[in-house]
């Protein structure tokens, strides 16, 4: 006569009671629901999917539109300096419609034919690593970075001239999310002086991030004033010696550099960097 | 196949197998089925999950952040350890098993906090932050919850096994 072990007793039950009677049938079953539900809830959700399709042909649109991009900066960049420097005004007035869940792809950023990512040229060596204790990129001239306005879809050039405060931020940064609302209280606050150009640089722009697309975003967050956007190699982001988001800096207008920062520098921050134009 | 819809089959999934494994504690069948077959079920979650995250950096484009890969550390061996563990019918790793999903459950947990409350006055880097949250199945399942739940299924179900075959040592 032969013992059985509790393990025994647990294994005829599993075996007797259980009405499935292998595990790879259960994982089996189980994929396959878990594929159907997923395959029901990506398909249903069909006014999402239809806005990633826009999303997607935003970013596929964007090898054509770089390629004409690329030929108007080569082919007459005077024509885009002289087009930002008529662009000229510090802050414009939103003209954002938001609706009821504040995000509108019907704001002055972003359209159906002005991608949210292009291609970026830089004139000139790039700043030095930002290093927040004793940044060595002040007073040293910053390159002139071309590229293109979310507003517009035209290329634009951050070219010397005009004092700039240069903001950038990324759309799935936490930190930048944080950080856009208060900069946009500040600035309408009217902390800034009249004669500085505020410009905000999309950079690190991702088609399966959250919070995409980053004209959605500066819309339902009335950015008062220009965007750029970056590459998908955020060369504007490194010319100006930033590694990470967001960041800021403020140029004179002769395109030197009167201070950087970067992080959620918050209110404070903001004061600081807009004392650096004083 | 789109990173969308690969997301949202493994959160089904995180979600069913969380379910199936608080459904053991109660239910007797499927507590004599984990006992006798969790070794294997833990073997898939492995697997999958370690393929998961394969298929999102290799071929969704996805950049791991530096919790990521500490997450990696820990679900890729403990896969591969259960895959092997679960074809030969070796229950003795079961340690090391527990022992690298415990670690990597903390690290995910950690994971999942950062994404909740970001480092004030942090920055976000190009190849990806660990407060980022790049995916959102079903509007709020992030990658660390659903690494998470691998690894507290992992654990569950390696140490709820105890199939009637097993050898002593």
């Amino acid at each position: 006569m032969t013992e059985q072990s509790p393990h025994g007793h647990a294994a005829q039950a599993a075996k007797t009671n259980s009405w499935f009677t292998s595990p790879f049938v259960l994982l089996a079953g189980v994929i396959l629901i878990a594929a159907i539900i997923a395959a029901v809830v990506v398909g249903g959700g069909s006014d999402e999917s239809a806005d990633d399709q826009t999303a997607t042909d935003d970013t596929a649109a964007v090898a054509s539109a770089a390629d004409e991009t690329d030929d108007e900066i080569a082919g007459d960049e005077s024509a885009a300096v002289e087009s930002s420097a008529n662009e000229g005004e510090a802050i414009d007035a939103p003209e954002t419609e938001t609706s009821s869940d504040g995000i509108s792809n019907r704001g002055r950023f972003g359209g159906p034919s002005i991608p949210e990512t292009a291609p970026v040229t830089v004139d000139g060596g790039a700043l030095p690593a930002f290093n927040p204790s004793d940044d060595p990129a002040v007073g040293v001239v910053a390159p002139v970075v071309t590229a293109m306005d979310l507003a517009s879809g035209e290329p634009t050039s951050l070219e010397p001239g005009a004092r700039r405060m240069i903001v950038f931020v990324a759309h799935w940064c936490p930190h930048c999310r944080d950080e856009l609302p208060q900069l946009t209280s500040w600035l309408e606050s009217g902390a800034l002086p009249d004669d500085v150009e505020v410009v905000a640089v999309s950079t690190s722009v991702r088609a399966e991030a959250e919070n995409y697309p980053p004209s959605d975003w500066f819309n339902a967050e009335a950015w008062p004033g220009e965007v750029i956007v970056d590459d998908d190699a955020s060369t504007a982001l490194l010319a100006y010696g930033f590694e990470g988001f967001p960041a800021f800096i403020a140029l004179d207008e002769n395109g030197e550099v009167l201070a950087r920062t970067g992080g959620n520098v918050g209110v404070d921050g903001f004061n600081e960097l807009a004392s650096a134009f004083s | 196949m789109s990173a969308e819809l690969v997301t949202t089959f493994m959160a089904t999934l995180a979600i069913i197998g969380v379910f199936g494994v608080l459904a053991s504690f109660f239910v007797g069948d499927a507590r004599a089925f984990v006992r006798e077959h969790g070794m294997v079920l833990a073997a898939a979650v492995g697997v999958l999950a370690t393929l998961s995250s394969l298929y999102l950096s290799e071929i969704a484009d996805y950049d791991p952040c530096q919790y990521c890969w500490w997450q990696r550390i820990f679900m890729y061996p403990a896969g591969i350890m259960l895959l092997v563990a679960a074809v030969r019918r070796d229950w003795f790793i079961r340690p090391y098993v527990l022992m690298l999903a415990g670690i990597g459950a903390a690290v995910s947990l950690r994971h999942i906090w950062l994404q909740t409350f970001p480092d004030e006055g942090g920055m976000c880097g190009i190849s990806g932050p660990c407060s980022a949250k790049l995916v959102e199945a079903y509007g709020f399942i992030t990658i660390p919850q659903m690494t998470a739940a691998c690894f507290v299924l992992i654990i569950v179900l390696v140490a709820r096994c105890s199939p009637s075959s097993q050898e002593t040592p």
